[in-house]
């Protein structure tokens, strides 16, 4: 579904990415793991448009995506979760969730858009997954708290019916039991059939719940196997998990 | 033989002295009275060939629309005067030299006919600015020059020496000699007791004209009621306005540049005030017709000169202008028209092209007929005559006179 | 009355007074809801938004006289009059997005600093001034008198009381009449629009999906753009909404001060717009209309109290620093901590 073909990405004269290649599969959960500074949000932000690769190909769905907008991208259906949350915190959580399907309802003008009942069946949807959404639906999202504030980010995210998803440390500066939480929605997600690319530093949750991982390391990929296989590996243990 | 000889002689002396006396008399009994000291200096003997006075009027820049009239009127005079022999034998030449809009191009125009045309006088410049820059160049040679429509303060004293002082001259009024009239008639005809005063507090010309005001009004015991100030830039006077008219004064008064003076007009008639509004000179524009349209109706302006005015010199000044140039002249060019006619008298009754002598006469002169009125200098050089106020009545400026006196009561 | 006496207020027209703040207040929110637009949406201040507004001015100009006031003043119009007031809203629009693709645009892509971006929009303001000089001098133009409907509305003579309109004249009159209040159809017309483009933008900002959109993107460009916003765009249509507000507040100003227009005429309001979104909370719709209307009061206040023109300034300024020292983010705006 998503190809990564020997990608490089320079800020200036800092090479953060060294020609990285990799592949997401229909259905798959895959896993970035990696130190900080290794890459993993840089990649992450060459998909999405943000950030702009000097090399390499970048794949979706049988499309060359490399030259296209961050916008574009998200309106074919390939959606970031980013780092940090990132919700629109001066709007209510209804409105952030209708902000997630933007591109469904038609863009500014609505042009050719789905109908506000569809987009919010699907909200509906988030509000029966995250109940707590929904108790807050017209309080403004910035006054949740960081637990509440990551589902809302992944609620707004599968309100766009997307066909990738990528999460960007989903469990970054959530207590214990919160980050059980957000793992056992991405368990939820995958066993929906969702495709899922997840970047953590958490290496251990993140292997116990994808299907293939790559480690990357200053900008390359040091590794790659079927997570379950990582999960044993003496120097990924040793480097990520110890 | 004796009886014969007296006839004889008389017819002579009828032939001789009553003829030409007659057609002078012709000639001016159906025409208006002649401009000049005909009477007052005897027909120069001495003068020959050209004399040339210089012209330093703006043809260029800013001041060009200005300067343009300005050289028409000085032309007109040049014209009647060789026409009329007012100098005798001699031709007065008017050496126009283009001043532009600035001090340097003033100084240029000045220095090229003081030292190369070699001027007896110089009339000019444009400006002001001007004047301060370029009239010493001629005054420190002992070449009178004379402002013919500089109304900036200090203009015949300018130099710290005063010798140099004693060459410069002006016959156009400063504001605070026309505000002092437009006061008085104003009061006089109106009988007005208790103004308030608008006035722009950031600009030399419209505060200098405020204080005149002021001073004006307290000579004539009228009360000022409140005083509001304005900034360059505001377009917005409604506020001030609706707290003077709620005073209910007999009239406001404004110094303001024109495009504010139109706001103020507009906008004061728009709040339902339909009594006088006395302005400053910077109302002296056909843009106060032409932009505030009905509303300035009722607005008095003092100004050195008016073209209704039925005195016969500036009728008969008037005609012969608009004959030459197809257009009514303005006060610009009726002052430049006064100050050559007043150079040439200067010339003429010193019977000489000494610089010095012709300063001395033009000094001296007093009670000169003119469109001006009856024109003298006073003993700082500056212009005496008595100016007129004006009322905007059915679009343009009319004379203000005691026929006034009921316009407002309704 | 003691308390009239004690406000300085005893001899003052109050009613009408109210409707020269209301009709100030008016004009100076809808100037300064550009500002506020552009600001919210970028986070930057447009200071090229007077010289907006002055250009929507002669947009109007143009568009009723033609070309005849190139070289002089308009004398006769062309076209029917109100063809100036939508020339000088979409004049003004075009001209703020070609602003902002010219002087802000190349410095975004860039990320320069915000200052470079202000900076850019002063300079842009002066040539836009400059252009104005050249092209139509510094003579003050203005609409034919005649043809514009600025005379207060007095009761009429020959009212023919079958006619509704002339009843409904007749009354309005009277009620101003009677009240002292002096208002020409032209200052009720910039009343009724600056309301009618405050409410309704706040309803477009509020309830709209490009409203939404806007605020999105003025909290955070890079999450708008992951949620699928084109943010270029976005800008595009702050920008000409902007300019179309200051071009309509040219054009009515224009119109309600005719003559007024002169390639000046935007400088008083520049600064006097800042102060405006500055009070009421930088990038807030609500509290750029309670700014200017504030503002406008606080100007009347001083005016009628104390006589002296330019001391409605001082004290708009006074004003000013203690709103910042109190409250920084203005009367309406956010907590900076919650902008974040």
């Amino acid at each position: 579904m998503l190809a990564i073909q020997n990608l490089e990405v320079r800020y200036g004269a800092i090479i953060a990415l060294r020609g990285i290649s990799f592949a997401v599969e229909q259905g798959q959960v895959v896993t970035l793991i990696g130190a900080n500074g290794a890459g993993k949000s840089t990649t992450l932000n060459t998909i999405s448009g943000l950030v702009k690769a000097r090399m390499g190909s970048i794949q979706f769905q049988g499309q060359a995506i490399n030259t296209w907008g961050a916008d574009r991208i998200a309106q074919h259906g390939l959606i970031q979760v980013p780092e940090g949350r990132q919700i629109i915190a001066t709007m209510t959580v209804q409105e952030n969730l209708e902000m997630g399907a933007y591109p469904r309802a038609g863009g500014w003008l609505g042009w050719r858009g789905e109908s506000s009942d569809n987009i919010q069946a699907d909200i509906e949807d988030v509000f029966q997954r995250f109940p707590r959404l929904r108790e807050r639906r017209r309080q403004k999202a910035g006054s949740l708290s960081g637990g509440e504030q990551q589902m809302l980010a992944l609620g707004r995210a599968l309100v766009a019916q997307p066909k990738l998803m990528m999460l960007d440390e989903p469990s970054m500066g959530l207590a214990p039991v919160l980050v059980n939480e957000v793992f056992a929605i991405i368990k939820d997600l995958k066993a929906e059939g969702k495709t899922i690319l997840l970047v953590e530093q958490n290496a251990r949750k993140a292997l116990d719940v994808a299907d293939y991982a790559y480690v990357l390391e200053r900008g390359q990929i040091a590794k790659s196997a079927p997570a379950f296989d990582l999960r044993d590996d003496a120097e990924v243990i040793e480097a990520y998990l110890g | 033989m004796n009886k014969f000889l007296k006839v004889l002689v008389s017819c002579w002396l009828i032939a001789v002295v009553m003829l030409p006396l007659s057609a002078l008399a012709q000639d001016g009994g159906e025409d208006a009275p002649q401009i000049g000291f005909w009477d007052e200096c005897a027909n120069p003997e001495n003068l020959e060939g050209e004399i040339s006075v210089g012209a330093v009027f703006s043809q260029v820049g800013i001041a060009a629309p200005y300067g343009a009239t300005q050289l028409n009127g000085a032309k007109l005079a040049e014209q009647q005067i060789n026409e009329s022999g007012y100098l005798g034998a001699a031709t007065f030449v008017l050496a126009d030299e283009d001043g532009g809009s600035e001090r340097e191009t003033a100084i240029a125009a000045m220095t090229k006919l003081v030292d190369e045309t070699g001027v007896v006088a110089v009339i000019g410049p444009t400006l002001s600015s001007q004047a301060f820059a370029a009239d010493p160049v001629a005054a420190e040679q002992g070449i009178p020059v004379m402002g013919v429509s500089n109304t900036a303060n200090g203009i015949t004293s300018m130099s710290e020496a005063d010798d140099v002082n004693q060459f410069i001259f002006r016959n156009s009024l400063p504001e605070a000699d026309v505000i002092p009239n437009t006061i008085a008639v104003s009061v006089a005809v109106l009988g007005i007791q208790k103004v308030a005063i608008i006035y722009g507090d950031d600009d030399d010309f419209t505060y200098s004209g405020y204080t005149v005001f002021v001073d004006s009004l307290d000579e004539n015991g009228v009360e000022i009621l409140s005083e509001d100030t304005f900034q360059k830039g505001e377009t917005d006077f409604s506020v001030a306005l609706t707290n003077i008219i709620a005073e209910e004064p007999d009239a406001i008064v404004v110094s303001a540049l024109i495009n504010d003076a139109v706001q103020i007009v507009i906008q004061s008639r728009q709040l339902g005030y339909n009594g006088p509004i006395i302005g400053g000179n910077g109302f002296n524009s056909p843009a106060l017709m032409v932009d505030a349209g009905d509303a300035s109706e009722g607005v008095l302006v003092g100004a050195a000169w008016n073209i209704v005015s039925q005195a016969p010199l500036n009728v008969s000044f008037v005609e012969a202008y608009t004959e030459a140039y197809g257009a009514a002249p303005d006060q610009f060019a009726a002052q430049a028209y006064t100050g050559t006619w007043l150079m040439a008298t200067a010339i003429r009754c010193a019977d000489s092209t000494s610089s010095d002598l012709i300063r001395d006469e033009l000094a001296s002169i007093e009670g000169f007929d003119s469109p001006l009125g009856p024109f003298s200098f006073d003993v700082d050089r500056n212009p005496v005559h008595i100016p007129v106020v004006q009322i905007v009545d059915g679009g343009k400026f009319e004379v203000f006179t005691d026929a006034y006196a009921d316009y407002f009561a309704e | 009355m003691e308390i009239l006496h004690f406000l300085g207020l005893e001899n003052a027209n109050i009613p009408a007074q109210l409707m020269n703040a209301i009709w100030l207040g008016s004009l100076y929110s809808l100037f300064a809801l550009g500002y506020a637009i552009v600001f919210s949406v970028l986070g930057i201040l447009n200071l090229s938004h007077s010289a907006i507004f002055m250009w929507g001015a002669y947009f109007g100009l143009a568009a009723s006289c033609g070309t005849s006031v190139y070289d002089g003043k308009c004398v006769e119009l062309n076209h029917a009059l109100w063809t100036a007031i939508p020339a000088a809203i979409i004049g003004g629009g075009i001209l703020a997005v070609v602003i902002d693709r010219i002087a802000f645009y190349p410095l975004r892509k860039r990320n320069a600093p915000r200052l470079s971006q202000l900076i850019s929009s002063i300079g842009v303001a002066i040539i836009l001034v400059n252009l104005a000089q050249l092209r139509f001098t510094a003579e003050r133009k203005g609409f034919p008198i005649a043809d514009v409907p600025n005379t207060p509305i007095n009761v009429p003579n020959g009212l023919d009381i079958e006619q509704p309109l002339d009843v409904a004249r007749l009354a309005l009159a009277l009620v101003f009449q009677e009240s002292g209040v002096s208002i020409s159809p032209i200052q009720i017309l910039v009343i009724i629009v600056a309301i009618l483009l405050m409410v309704g933008l706040s309803y477009v900002v509020a309830r709209t999906r490009l409203g939404k959109a806007m605020r999105t993107v003025a909290f955070n460009a890079r999450v708008g753009n992951l949620l699928g916003i084109n943010t270029e765009l976005i800008y595009m249509i702050a920008f000409f909404i902007s300019g179309a507000l200051a071009g309509s507040a040219g054009i009515l100003f224009a119109l309600a001060r005719n003559p007024a227009v002169d390639p000046f005429m935007g400088d008083s309001l520049a600064l006097k717009g800042l102060t405006v979104i500055v009070l009421g909370g930088l990038g807030s719709i609500r509290g750029a209309v309670v700014g200017g209307f504030l503002i406008a009061l606080i100007e009347v206040y001083i005016n009628t109290a104390t006589k002296y023109g330019y001391l409605d300034q001082a004290f708009v300024f006074m004003l000013f620093f203690f709103i910042l020292l109190v409250r920084p983010q203005g009367i309406l705006g956010q907590p900076i901590e919650d902008r974040a």
